[in-house]
């Protein structure tokens, strides 16, 4: 059952024993949303715990976030393990699973689905034993949004369809562990707000000398020379300057930006650039935008598409341009970029790594090689 | 000595032997002049056998050796730091090494059994454990990754089951991990003691089986057991299903699933060595159930009783001396 906002504020505000959990599924973050409802309810002096699995103990209400949408048998693990003592406890969902298939939850008992972020919980602290519960390096991030929301809707992304709003958290300074040396930001489009709000961030951070990571990447067309400049003034940590060449609509757009950045001062080593491939692109058009940052000088990420209801990792999407082969070939040679330096994509393909350790077959050559 | 005694001494120490271990002693036998020992921190076993000497021994080694070898007298002795095993027509030399640190930790746990208090454990004490131990959740190293034994109940739950046996006679409370059980049952104990960090387990022939105790509380789960359901009788013929499917089952967990829907039972199992169900018509036509269960335990209880009782979220199986109750969730 969908609830708003306010009804899961009442269902917390009603709650005194609470479970929050982050089901068992791989991850390198910590979990933000349960960090900050633990906040929340310790502030209203409530009993809280944490685990990752239905504890055998009386709860009046257990909280599960979701990550990716193929982590759903995770999810399941838990509702279906609910055990004896909490076999009629509400049980409320969120997380971007939720948020994005609701609907695979209609069936299940005492199960209320939040989608979306709450701007309410949003401006709590994140509690610090949850934050801290990460392997290192992620431990000695803080991570924050201070906005939400994309004013673009690409068909390949999510963030439009659960953060409709934009909203900026004018709590978000409070939100970060001055004890700690990186700041991780994770706004999905924080080129697209205020430049204003960008200048906030970064001289927050350069005044409490901080590194910084923006996770999300920032938009090729909205990055200006002023822009590049002010960014300029911040210390990344390596790959810490995030952008994206998803498209070849953005063919020109991009590598102005990049040389903006670069011209401002920006090392190369503190820029990465996301390269979506495997959705309606076709290879030649990937190997084009992740060859343009390679010889721009910066490190292309190659990020696989997958259909955004996928629900098992194990049932891989192949986008109609691509075949299975050539996807996990060309993610291969863009993440060891550094062994193959010397031969094209093309290359790559018709040499004997390339048939041998991928099992490169004249079908998938064909593919790479056939015309838009 | 005789070779096969020798074996046999090596068998029931064997599972005190760490497999993977950081501590290379803890992953050999150690010889103590009047014992043989194995230690991993979890458990550590001790049976009788006098030597001339005092060392560590490497047990994979020194186990396919013993269990290899043709002639039924052998002779074992020290000879410049190493361990010397002669037979009539073999002649092996095994390096040794020292290590102070896991031998004091073996000495604890000896010094510990001189002030141990020994008591007699019930007749129906491993059958008890063993039973329940299949509910435990092996994966946890708390009490939910025990068998409970408190007065004469003997429970073990992973929250998602309760597996419950009445014992004859009262013990002490005591949490025994349940990956150590199969192993403890082979000893065939007759006695126990609780020190302060171990529980030990005697046999009849001297041997000492400690397992490190685990703290802490166990929930109260026998109150689940009392609820009203649907009371479905099931067919004595789900025990010759139990025998067909024992062809397959794993030794290491053995289990088999039950599903009960549209009048029919079905007895599921699938191992490595194949899959195998078996179908039996039951009088039950209400929402499905299925659950999974040690195939001894089902077919201990159906010795007893043949009824369950189905309820929306739970299931039991109920006879005098044994329970199991299932969460419907699974």
């Amino acid at each position: 059952m969908l609830i708003k906002e306010s009804e899961m504020i009442e269902m917390l505000d009603n709650s005194e024993n609470v479970l929050l959990i982050e089901p068992k599924y791989q991850k390198k973050y910590p979990p933000l949303g349960l960090a900050k409802i633990k906040t929340y309810l310790e502030e209203k002096n409530k009993k809280v715990k944490f685990s990752d699995q239905i504890l055998p103990e009386k709860f009046d209400l257990i909280c599960v976030t979701t990550l990716f949408t193929y982590y759903s048998k995770a999810v399941f693990d838990v509702l279906k393990n609910r055990g004896f003592f909490n076999s009629n406890t509400k049980i409320l969902i969120g997380g971007v699973l939720a948020s994005i298939m609701p609907d695979i939850f209609k069936e299940e008992k005492n199960v209320f689905v939040f989608k979306g972020y709450s701007k309410i919980l949003d401006q709590c602290i994140p509690d610090p034993d949850i934050m801290n519960n990460t392997e290192d390096p992620w431990n000695t991030f803080s991570y924050i949004f201070t906005s939400r929301g994309c004013p673009n809707k690409c068909a390949y992304c999510t963030v439009w369809r659960i953060e409709k709003d934009r909203w900026v958290n004018p709590s978000w300074k409070e939100m970060i562990d001055l004890s700690k040396p990186n700041i991780m930001i994770s706004d999905n489009n924080l080129s697209a707000v205020s430049m204003e709000h960008l200048k906030e961030i970064i001289d927050f951070t350069v005044e409490n000398k901080k590194k910084i990571l923006f996770d999300n990447g920032f938009d090729c067309k909205h990055i200006t020379e002023d822009m590049a400049k002010e960014l300029s003034r911040l210390k990344f940590i390596r790959s810490g300057m995030r952008l994206a060449f998803d498209r070849i609509e953005e063919d020109g757009i991009f590598q102005k930006a990049v040389m903006m950045l670069k011209n401002a001062g920006i090392p190369k080593s503190s820029m990465m650039a996301y390269v979506l491939f495997n959705f309606t692109d076709h290879p030649q058009d990937a190997y084009y935008r992740a060859r343009s940052c390679y010889d721009l000088g910066i490190r292309p990420y190659p990020q696989y598409y997958r259909p955004l209801n996928t629900l098992d990792k194990k049932k891989i999407f192949i986008g109609k341009h691509w075949t299975l082969k050539l996807g996990r070939t060309f993610r291969h040679y863009w993440l060891m970029r550094g062994i193959h330096s010397k031969m094209s994509f093309e290359e790559y393909i018709n040499s004997k790594d390339g048939k041998e350790k991928h099992g490169i077959k004249m079908e998938d050559i064909k593919t790479y090689r056939r015309k838009k | 000595m005789k070779r096969t005694d020798l074996l046999k001494i090596l068998e029931i120490v064997k599972p005190g032997i760490a497999g993977n271990t950081k501590i290379e002693s803890m992953s050999y036998f150690f010889f103590s002049g009047k014992e043989v020992v194995s230690y991993n921190d979890k458990i550590s076993i001790q049976h009788k056998l006098k030597t001339d000497f005092k060392m560590f021994v490497k047990a994979n080694d020194l186990y396919s050796l013993v269990s290899r070898l043709k002639s039924d007298e052998l002779k074992m002795k020290e000879e410049k730091g190493k361990l010397l095993i002669k037979t009539e027509s073999t002649k092996a030399s095994f390096s040794t090494i020292s290590d102070d640190e896991v031998e004091s930790r073996v000495k604890n746990v000896s010094k510990s059994l001189k002030k141990a208090k020994w008591e007699k454990l019930p007749d129906d004490f491993c059958n008890s454990i063993s039973l329940c131990s299949f509910a435990a959740e092996k994966e946890q190293k708390n009490t939910l990754g025990c068998v409970y034994v408190t007065d004469k109940n003997c429970m073990a739950s992973d929250n998602k089951r309760v597996a419950f046996a009445k014992m004859s006679e009262k013990v002490e409370d005591m949490f025994i991990l349940a990956t150590e059980i199969k192993s403890l049952i082979n000893t065939a104990p007759v006695k126990y003691a609780i020190t302060k960090s171990w529980l030990h387990f005697k046999n009849k022939e001297g041997c000492v089986f400690s397992i490190r105790k685990v703290t802490g509380e166990f929930p109260d789960f026998l109150q689940f057991f009392d609820f009203k359901g649907t009371v479905v009788d099931l067919p004595k013929e789900i025990i010759d299903g139990i025998d067909i499917a024992s062809i397959i089952i794993s030794d290491i967990e053995p289990m088999i699933t039950v599903n009960i829907k549209n009048k029919v039972l079905l007895i599921n199992v699938k191992s490595e060595s194949g899959k195998i169900t078996h179908k039996t018509k039951v009088d039950y036509d209400g929402e499905e159930v299925q659950f999974s269960i040690n195939p001894s335990f089902l077919k201990e209880m159906m010795t007893y009783s043949s009824k369950i009782t189905i309820a929306d979220d739970k299931m039991k199986l109920e006879t005098s001396n044994f329970s199991l109750l299932t969460s419907l969730y699974v």
